[in-house]
């Protein structure tokens, strides 16, 4: 009697643990994504600032190809905001599709991270807040790099990368609105 | 009772079977593991070969729109800015104008909620969408054509729309559609759709998804996947086999 019912016991912990397994990553990986309007409405409290733009031109297009490992896709980065405090919304290759990952600086220190859209069937997990916690009161030091040492995740190096540059990037560009 | 001779016997002609597939599956898996680093995630084939036998056909460019500098075609999710692809991925293509922006000479892409500013080489300045307020639903891109004017306007679910891509203010214009020339389709040569078409099919199937495929039998269709599924179950049967083998050995032999 005693046996059967461990037995039961056994089973029924084993399906609880095939139900996690399968249910979830897939709830965790959701598609979910946030509008860039949202993300821009909730940093700013609904009182979105006139934006303005860092053109990447000369010194700054070659640093910016240094930070990101190849040469930005863009030529002009538009922000909200002003010097002290900004809010950026760039594309950033995984590794075949563009993260949308919006940025938050204040006082030359990273205020907030968000992964606004993910198309990459893996690495998700950057966008998670155990993961964009670490950028949050970084700043910029050295070349260009994080003074936060940033925990990779193993199976999402490609989306870590994509991000770590983003916010250096992000930094490099605030740094450079108050010359 | 099970005969051990009989078992050994099909154990040693499943293994030089199977011995193949273990290499194949080996090689496979190890660049697999390796995708990344070897560049085979970013490598891709344009033979058309290996794309007939995947079932890819290679699309038609769908529609084609010129300015004064630059043609721009979109060929499924691809737009084509004078034969070179830009970056990112389009749903549509509703104009593309010429206009200045302080002293810079640019070229304007639009979609049907997107404007890609480009360089006149096909750089891309900046895209704006519906976060820097570019309304959805647009149906052409033109041009104000009278005066000094190089205004920027928009047809939106048949409102036309003044645009001003520097300070992002996108307002309803009172004079309709006067004076204001809208971006026309046209068609190119049969060469130059021909390589855009070229070149969009040599970014179709890649290194990665061949290895994968080999990997996982998928490369021969669902007969390659019944094939793999198969050695995986002869795979088990040699290890069970192997271990009963050994534990039942003669001492000695």
């Amino acid at each position: 009697m005693k046996a059967g019912k461990s037995k039961r016991y056994f089973f029924q912990s084993l399906l609880a643990i095939c139900f996690m397994a399968i249910v979830l990553p897939v709830s965790l990986a959701s598609n979910d994504h946030i509008e860039p309007a949202d993300f821009l409405a909730q940093v700013f409290s609904g009182e979105l600032p006139d934006s303005a733009t860092v053109w990447l031109s000369g010194e700054k297009k070659e640093i910016a190809a240094n930070i990101l490992g190849h040469k930005p896709d863009f030529l002009r980065a538009r922000y909200w905001g002003n010097s002290e405090r900004s809010a950026w919304i760039l594309d950033e290759i995984g590794k075949t599709e563009p993260i949308t990952i919006g940025v938050v600086v204040a006082n030359q220190r990273i205020e907030d991270v968000q992964v606004l859209a993910f198309r990459e069937s893996r690495g998700w997990e950057i966008k998670h807040d155990f993961f964009t916690r670490q950028f949050k009161g970084a700043s910029m030091v050295g070349e260009q790099q994080l003074s936060s040492n940033i925990d990779g995740i193993s199976g999402a190096t490609l989306s870590v990368r994509a991000m770590t540059n983003v916010s250096r990037l992000v930094l490099f560009l605030s740094a450079t609105l108050n010359s | 009772m099970v005969n051990r001779r009989a078992l050994l016997s099909l154990h040693r002609r499943i293994g030089i079977v199977s011995a193949l597939f273990v290499v194949l599956l080996s090689i496979s898996g190890l660049l697999l593991q390796h995708i990344s680093s070897i560049g085979f995630d970013n490598s891709f084939i344009s033979s058309n070969t290996l794309l007939r036998w995947y079932g890819f056909e290679i699309p038609h460019v769908e529609s084609t729109y010129a300015s004064e500098s630059a043609q721009v075609s979109l060929i499924e999710d691809a737009l084509f800015f004078n034969g070179s692809r830009l970056a990112g991925s389009y749903s549509s293509l509703q104009g593309v104008v010429d206009t200045e922006s302080g002293s810079m000479l640019l070229t304007i892409v639009a979609t049907d909620s997107q404007m890609l500013l480009l360089t006149q080489a096909g750089e891309l300045i900046e895209l704006l969408d519906s976060v820097h307020g570019v309304p959805s639903g647009i149906d052409s891109l033109g041009r104000e054509v009278q005066g000094q004017s190089t205004g920027l306007f928009l047809q939106v679910f048949g409102e036309v729309i003044k645009a001003d891509i520097d300070a992002l203010s996108w307002t309803p214009r009172e004079g309709g559609e006067q004076g204001i020339s809208w971006s026309q389709e046209v068609l190119p040569e049969n060469e130059k759709l021909q390589q855009i078409r070229e070149s969009y099919s040599a970014s179709l199937l890649s290194w990665e998804r061949i290895v994968l495929d080999i990997h996982s039998g998928r490369v021969l269709g669902s007969f390659g996947v019944f094939l793999v599924d198969l050695m995986a179950v002869l795979f088990l049967f040699m290890a069970i086999t192997g271990v009963w083998l050994w534990s039942r050995r003669r001492p000695g032999s």
